[in-house]
Parts: C-alpha cells; structure tokens; sequence
C-alpha cells in the first residue's frame, strides 16, 4: 500500500483513481490511512455490504481470512466494466505497481 | 415413466444452474458491470463508484486489514 502511494502519480498520469477496501470500520481506517500519508481514499465495507457483491470477501470458513477482504485487485474502466481482475490466494503477498500499471497501460492502449 | 424421470432430472439441473448463478458469492468477472456503492472512505465522508463513472478508470483494491502488513 506504501508502493501505491509512492508510485500515485503514475496512476493518475494514467487516469486512475486508486481505492482500497476492507471490513475495517472507518475509525480503523482512518488512523492508519494518515500513519501511512495516504492521499488516496480506503473505504469502509464495515457492513459487508459491497465486497460479497464484488467477489471479493473470503467466505471459506476454514480461510485464516474468513469474512475479511481478499487481497485483490480490479480495474475497471470508466464505463464501470471490470477490465482486469487478480485476486491473490495469499494475503500476505501484494501486486508489484509495475504489473498494475503494464494492465493499465495494455487497457488505455498505449 | 422414464421420460417423465428425465424431464424431472433436466429441470432441476436447469434449476440449479439458475439459481445457484443468482448467489451472493458470485465474483465479478472481466466484461461485467460493476454494482455502484456509497462507502465512508478515509480522504472524505463518502466515496461511491459513481463519482468516477464517465471520468477515470478506477483501481479498487481489496485489503485484509489496517495495521496490517502490506
């Protein structure tokens, strides 16, 4: 999530708005969002409301991460289309930007 | 008889097919549309995916938790 933010204006030379998810509640969120300087937003799915509907809650219920976020990664295009999707087994491991960022890149064309 | 046995057998394969297709815990994939939300977010009081519609592409990535590793 650091490389995210060092790397932000890479993706918004591309267009991009990032966002990140979980089940944290807000005043989690909050916190560590400015511990980190992130100057992109997290949003709260306290209510697990929205992640079921992206696919991306774990609700195996024998996961370490049951009910919690997947690590995951979707872009979606500004016609709101889901043009690229990864969701990691482990979520202890994270995307490299360079990999998001060739995605986009591949999905604006260039 | 046996007809009959395989008609029942199809509709309620069909029926499977149907209805498990309409569950909560079907993913997203590449070409869907994605449902719109209105969440509290940490950079203002509320981010929805409609504030990027027709603007910027949007890279929404999902977390375990906060306060832990990255």
């Amino acid at each position: 999530m650091a490389a995210l933010e060092r790397d932000l204006a890479k993706f918004e030379s591309r267009n991009t708005q990032v966002v990140g998810i979980s089940t944290d509640f807000p005043m989690a969120q909050k916190p560590w969002a400015d511990k980190m300087g992130l100057e992109f937003p997290l949003v709260s799915d306290w209510q697990r409301k929205v992640l079921p509907s992206y696919g991306l809650l774990d609700t195996d219920p024998n996961s370490v991460i049951y009910r919690y976020a997947k690590r995951s990664y979707l872009i979606i295009d500004k016609d709101g289309i889901v043009r690229w999707k990864k969701i990691l087994d482990d979520p202890r491991q994270a995307l490299s930007d360079d990999e998001l960022l060739a995605a986009l890149d591949k999905i604006n064309g260039q | 008889m046996r007809r009959i046995a395989t008609l029942a057998v199809l509709v309620t394969v069909a029926a499977g097919m149907l209805f498990g297709a309409t569950l909560p815990a079907a993913a997203l994939e590449v070409g869907d549309k994605v449902p719109d939300f209105t969440l509290p977010a940490t950079t203002q009081e509320t981010v929805s995916m409609h504030d990027f519609l027709g603007k910027k592409n949007v890279l929404l990535f999902g977390f375990v938790g906060a306060f832990t590793p990255t």
